[in-house]
This record gives C-alpha cells, sequence and structure tokens, in this order.
C-alpha cells in the first residue's frame, strides 16, 4: 500500500513539474520572463489543478459511500448546480455581488446548509439522492431560463465559465484553495474508520455504535465546500470526482478509507494536472476546454465501472 | 369523373409552375456593369439602364454569393426585386442602424433587434414613439411581425443562429440582405457600405458625399501621423474572457487603425482578420512592455481592472495610465454609441487614436468615443 501510494505521490510530483515546465506547449526556462511566468501564471494555475483534483476525488469518494452507488460524484447533490445558479444570477442578470467566485461560494454554501438540515431528518441516502437529483434539475431549468432571457455576451460569460479553467486564478485565490485542500483532507480522514464501518450498511454500522445522521452531515459537508470550492475557483469541474474514486479502488485494492482518501486526493490531482496539460500543450498557445478533456480521460473509466458491475450482476 | 380530376390536377401544376417562374435567369443575363468600390472588398454594385444591382459577398475572393438584391422599376414581383421604394428596414444589428441613420434615414427603421441598445438620440426617438419596434424577444425573432410587413431585413452573416432565421426568411419570402461588413480588412472598406445602404433607401448620391467626406478626413490624418510621427507605440488590445485572452488579428479592422494612427499592433504576426483565443501568460510574455493598452472588455477604471484581475496591474500601459477604453459615450440604458456609429465613422476613430497614442501632437484636440481609464 505504502509502496503503491509513494508510486502516485511521485506521478503527481512528475506531472505538477510537467504542468508548470511544459504548460501552453512552451517551456518555461525559454520565457522571457520566467520569474513573473512562474509565480504569476503557472504555478496558481498548477496548484488549483492539484486542488481542485484532489478535494473533488475525496468528495467522489464519500459521496459513492454513503449513497452506496458507484456512479454518485460531487456533484450528485446538486451543489454545483446551486454554485452555477449563483453564478448565473451574477453573470445573466449583471446582478454583481462580489463576482463570479463569491457568488459561487454564497451559492453552494446556502445550498449546502439547507441540504444539512434535511439530512438531519432524512437518513434514508437514496432520499437525500433523490432530493439532490432534483434539485439539480430545478437549478439547471432556472438557469436555462435565465439565459432565455439574457444578453447573448453574458450568455457567452457564463458558458465559458462553465467550460471550466484552472487558468483564471491568481496568487492570492491559489493561496486560499491551498489553505482550504489540506483542511478538507485532514477532516475527511479524521472520520475514516467511520465511512470504513458505513460499508457494512447503516443498520450494522448503528449497531456498531456509528451516528450514521451525523457521518451523513460530515460527508455532505465535505462534498459541498470541495465542490463548492471547486467550483468557485475553476468553474464546475467534470468527471474527476468519479473516475478518480473507482480507479483508486480498482489498483489499491482496499476498503480502508484511509488509504482511499488519501490515494483519491493524489489520484485526482494527477488526473487534473494530466488533462489540464493535455488541454492547454496539445497544441501551442491553443487551450482546449478543460471540461472536454477531462470527459475524454474519465469517460472510459466509467464506461469500464458499467460494464464490470453488468458482468458482475 | 377521374379524367376530369386529372384534367384539373395537371391544369393546377401547370399553372403553378407557369407562376412561379423565377426572374432570376432573366435579371442576371442582363450586360450589368459594375461600379468599383475604392476599399471595400464583399460587395458589389452594378447598374444596367435605370436599374442596380447589389452583391453581397460571402468573402473577398467573391467565390460566394450570399445576397443579390435588385433595384429599379420593372414591374417585377419578387423578393429580392425592390421596385420603387422599400417598405423600410429591419436591422438584426444596431451598425445598421447606424449606417441608416448617418444617411438620415432612420424613419425607415421600422423593426430594431433590441430598442434598448440604442444611443443616437434620433433612433432612441423614434423608438420611444414606436414608431420603431424590437423585432426579437430573448434571442429570438418575431418572424410573424416581419412577415406581416414584408420590410427588408438586414441581418449579419454568421454560422449560428442567423443562418437558421436565414432558412425562414426564404420559406416566408421574406427579403431580406446578409451584410459581411464586419468582414472588411480596411477600415474606409467598413464606411464604404453606405453606399449599399444609400442605395436601398434611394441615397446614393448622399452616401457617396458622405462616404467621400469621411475618406478624406482619414486619409488626412493617416498622412499627418505617416509624415510627423517617428517613434511608434506599441499597442495591446483586450482583456481575459473566460480564463483566456480574444486577440484579434493582424488583418483585423482595429490592427489596420492603429497602424494608421502610427503605432504598432502587438499581433501584426498573425496574418489573419479573425480573433485568436490565447493564454493570458502568452499575452503577458508578448504585451507586458506594450506603450498603449486598448479596449480592455467593459473596464471603466483602472481600479475595476485590477480588482477583476490583479495581474493586469503587471501590464506597463497599466502602471503608466495608458489605458484607453470605448467608453466615452455611453447613455443611461448603457447604448455605446462606438458600437453603432464607429464603424461608420473610421475617421473619428482613427483620429481618437491618433490622440491617445500622441497626445503631443494633437493638444487641445478631444477624442469622441475613447477616453483614458482612470
Amino acid at each position: 500500500m505504502i509502496k503503491k501510494t509513494a508510486i502516485l505521490v511521485s506521478l503527481l510530483l512528475l506531472l505538477l513539474l510537467l504542468n508548470i515546465i511544459f504548460c501552453n506547449g512552451v517551456p518555461l526556462f525559454q520565457k522571457s520572463a520566467w520569474q513573473t511566468i512562474f509565480f504569476q501564471f503557472r504555478l496558481p494555475r498548477a496548484l488549483t489543478a492539484f486542488c481542485a483534483g484532489g478535494v473533488l476525488s475525496i468528495a467522489g469518494l464519500l459521496m459513492q459511500n454513503i449513497f452506496k452507488n458507484p456512479l454518485a460524484g460531487p456533484d450528485i447533490l446538486g451543489i454545483s448546480q446551486a454554485a452555477s445558479l449563483a453564478v448565473a444570477i451574477s453573470i445573466l442578470s449583471n446582478f454583481a455581488f462580489g463576482g463570479i467566485i463569491i457568488a459561487a461560494i454564497i451559492g453552494s454554501c446556502c445550498y449546502l446548509f439547507l441540504l444539512i438540515l434535511l439530512s438531519k431528518h432524512i437518513s434514508n441516502s437514496t432520499t437525500l439522492l433523490l432530493i439532490g437529483v432534483m434539485s439539480g434539475f430545478l437549478f439547471s431549468a432556472i438557469i436555462s431560463t435565465m439565459q432565455s432571457f439574457s444578453a447573448a455576451e453574458n450568455i457567452k460569460s457564463y458558458v465559458m465559465w462553465g467550460m471550466g479553467s484552472f487558468a483564471k486564478n491568481t496568487p492570492n485565490q491559489a493561496i486560499i484553495f491551498l489553505i482550504v485542500t489540506p483542511l478538507l483532507f485532514l477532516f475527511a480522514m479524521f472520520h475514516a474508520q467511520k465511512f470504513d464501518l458505513l460499508l457494512l450498511g447503516n443498520q450494522k454500522a448503528s449497531m456498531l455504535g456509528l451516528n450514521v445522521s451525523n457521518i451523513f452531515i460530515i460527508a455532505v459537508l465535505v462534498a459541498g465546500v470541495a465542490t463548492g470550492i471547486s467550483a468557485a475557483f475553476c468553474g464546475p469541474v467534470a468527471f474527476v470526482g468519479l473516475a478518480a474514486p473507482h480507479l483508486c479502488k480498482m489498483w489499491f485494492a482496499t476498503y480502508s478509507h484511509k488509504w482511499l482518501i488519501t490515494a483519491c486526493f493524489f489520484m485526482g490531482a494527477s488526473i487534473t494536472l494530466f488533462a489540464d496539460l493535455l488541454a492547454s500543450s496539445l497544441v501551442s498557445d491553443i487551450q482546449f476546454p478543460l471540461n472536454a478533456m477531462l470527459s475524454i480521460l474519465a469517460a472510459p473509466v466509467i464506461l469500464w465501472v458499467i460494464i464490470k458491475r453488468r458482468n458482475e450482476n | 369523373m377521374m379524367k376530369h380530376f386529372f384534367f384539373y390536377l395537371i391544369s393546377v401544376v401547370l399553372f403553378n409552375a407557369c407562376q412561379n417562374k423565377d426572374n432570376s435567369v432573366y435579371l442576371d443575363n442582363l450586360s450589368w456593369k459594375e461600379d468599383s468600390a475604392a476599399y471595400a472588398q464583399n460587395f458589389a454594385i452594378q447598374f444596367y439602364n435605370n436599374d442596380t444591382r447589389i452583391l453581397i459577398f460571402k468573402s473577398e475572393n467573391r467565390l460566394d454569393t450570399l445576397s443579390k438584391i435588385y433595384i429599379g422599376n420593372k414591374n417585377i414581383e419578387k423578393t429580392n426585386y425592390i421596385s420603387g421604394k422599400t417598405n423600410g428596414f429591419a436591422c438584426l444589428s444596431a451598425v445598421y442602424a447606424g449606417y441608416l441613420d448617418a444617411l438620415n434615414q432612420s424613419a425607415k427603421i421600422k423593426f430594431i433587434d433590441n430598442g434598448k441598445y440604442l444611443y443616437s438620440k434620433r433612433l432612441k426617438q423614434l423608438f420611444d414613439e414606436k414608431k420603431m419596434q424590437s423585432c426579437a424577444t430573448n434571442g429570438q425573432l418575431n418572424l410573424e411581425l416581419l412577415a406581416e410587413n414584408k420590410v427588408m431585413i438586414l441581418a449579419y452573416e454568421t454560422d449560428g443562429s442567423t443562418n437558421s432565421d436565414i432558412i425562414h426568411f426564404k420559406r416566408l419570402k421574406l427579403p431580406y440582405m446578409i451584410c459581411t461588413d464586419f468582414k472588411e480588412k480596411h477600415p474606409l472598406g467598413r464606411a464604404e457600405w453606405l453606399k449599399v445602404f444609400g442605395i436601398l433607401c434611394g441615397e446614393l448620391d448622399n452616401a457617396e458625399t458622405l462616404f467621400n467626406e469621411i475618406a478624406v478626413h482619414y486619409q488626412a490624418t493617416k498622412l499627418y501621423c505617416e509624415q510627423n510621427i517617428t517613434e511608434k507605440p506599441t499597442v495591446m488590445l483586450g482583456a481575459l474572457f473566460g480564463g483566456n485572452w480574444n486577440v484579434s488579428g493582424g488583418k483585423s479592422f482595429i490592427a489596420a487603425l492603429i497602424g494608421d494612427a502610427a503605432a504598432n499592433y502587438s499581433y501584426y504576426s498573425y496574418p489573419s482578420q479573425d480573433n485568436r483565443i490565447l493564454p493570458f501568460e502568452k499575452v503577458f510574455e508578448d504585451c507586458k512592455n506594450a506603450q498603449i493598452w486598448l479596449n480592455p472588455n467593459a473596464y471603466s477604471s483602472l481600479k475595476d481592472l485590477a480588482e477583476a484581475d490583479i495581474r493586469y496591474t503587471l501590464f506597463k500601459p497599466f502602471s503608466t495610465k495608458q489605458v484607453f477604453n470605448n467608453t466615452k459615450m455611453i447613455n443611461a440604458d448603457g447604448a455605446n454609441a462606438f458600437w453603432e456609429s464607429g464603424v461608420v465613422r473610421p475617421d473619428i476613430l482613427l483620429r481618437d487614436f491618433a490622440i491617445c497614442f500622441h497626445p503631443n501632437y494633437f493638444i487641445g484636440e478631444q477624442t469622441v468615443f475613447f477616453k483614458p481609464l482612470d
């Protein structure tokens, strides 16, 4: 397990280095103002990709655990749609309440608060899942309605945000993300054993003394903050939260959340760094949409999960 | 009984076939003589006796003709044949309202895509008095309204939604003209489209006079810059949009204006008219030492610019306060005169650029569309 983690960390460090050096298809040492480019552009970009991939993968792992659904992801609870709605209100109605980042954080936190209140009364994970999915549909419908009433330029801004990007963050924003990320990681690690117990089923976990409602709230809180902050800094980032946990479960072949959370964090960060490297450097000075690249990388993993489950059945 | 039925059926079909005879072949076979444009590449004006034909091309190579409009006094019933006067215009972009307004033909505009963003007082008054109406709601054209009024639709050429609208114009046999003015490379080429609008309104002489005045003013400023200014500042354009920078091509309308105002555009090396999307760090590397920064999206102050992204402050024009935007003439509704009449008056734009780039050579002169960000 330690060996595999070491390989993963090495891979991550290599990708981090490659991303910083070869991002945008031009090596850093060939740049005239390489110091400014390193500190102002490449390092914040790489750190944002690292943080977003890491926290979203942990969120995905916890969601798959509490909902007992291998296709559950961090956006399954409707949190990223709530963030998108707040951003849509900010962009499409020209109602600027502190910019896109603040809007996304407010949107996801308000919805998260509501979800936590609900989860105190609903211990059934399927009901909570349905509420999340339906809320997501509702938010998407409101966004579509707003789009039909908005100016073309505002719609374009919103669509651009929806494509996702790690490039738009300033060094200060990257530092904020870098502070929140280890906190989320440690918070999830602190409750790792409880998530292990939850794998036995809610009833058995309760009989072993686990407060299932509390662990629900913890999972929702981690997933909510991770999704909200990622949407705020990078736009909605697709698929990584869904694909990374499956890759880790397959490779590490363990149910221990202590290892899975660690592995997911590094795997998710590696996926986003790799996707960003491809999106930015396949063709020099041309940026491919990040989410399209992530989908191309992650879709085969999801297909593999579906086929595997079908064979198991 | 069946015999009679088939006889009537065949008669009706033949009658309809004769009725739908297209006059295009007849009109196209006439010996049209072209009056070549001085700067514009994307249209041709041709004459035959008292008839005029306007051809609009998809691009300067003139391989694809997007619109053919005939103007004359023949008794021809054809969608794109304007016999005598038009029923008015529907402008699907404020730019076309700007052309017509410059020719004092605003009263002929019956419909506009979005009446909210009109700047000209004359246009705004017509809209407020309901002599001009919006013909689109939430970006969707009200085809019923256009079909009912049979006005000449002035649309812009794009591969997106407008093309689907054009399918409906054809189906409903509505007169329309697709404009490719925005593809003109020379700033005066775009202004020369005044002649096209002049012909549509029966005001060609007026349009030619106005265009010649514009061309003379433009060339005078250009010549003054060429002869007097030796130090050419480097100019950068735009700002971040969704994490990337939308850079105008080196052969674009604005790049030509910058060159004519005795300055160097940072991206003359991109030999294209189209925009190019570049990463922020690439633009930083290329433009960090530019002297002038034009059109940083919709930002109207340096403070707004810095708050949007602190890395904007790394550019030299930010620290030297040499950032200019086209936001000098904006009304309370947010309508910007630049987007309405800027392309019609490249002479004013060039003068603005020259004043911004070389204030010492134009002491006491005021800009019209552009202002420095403070």
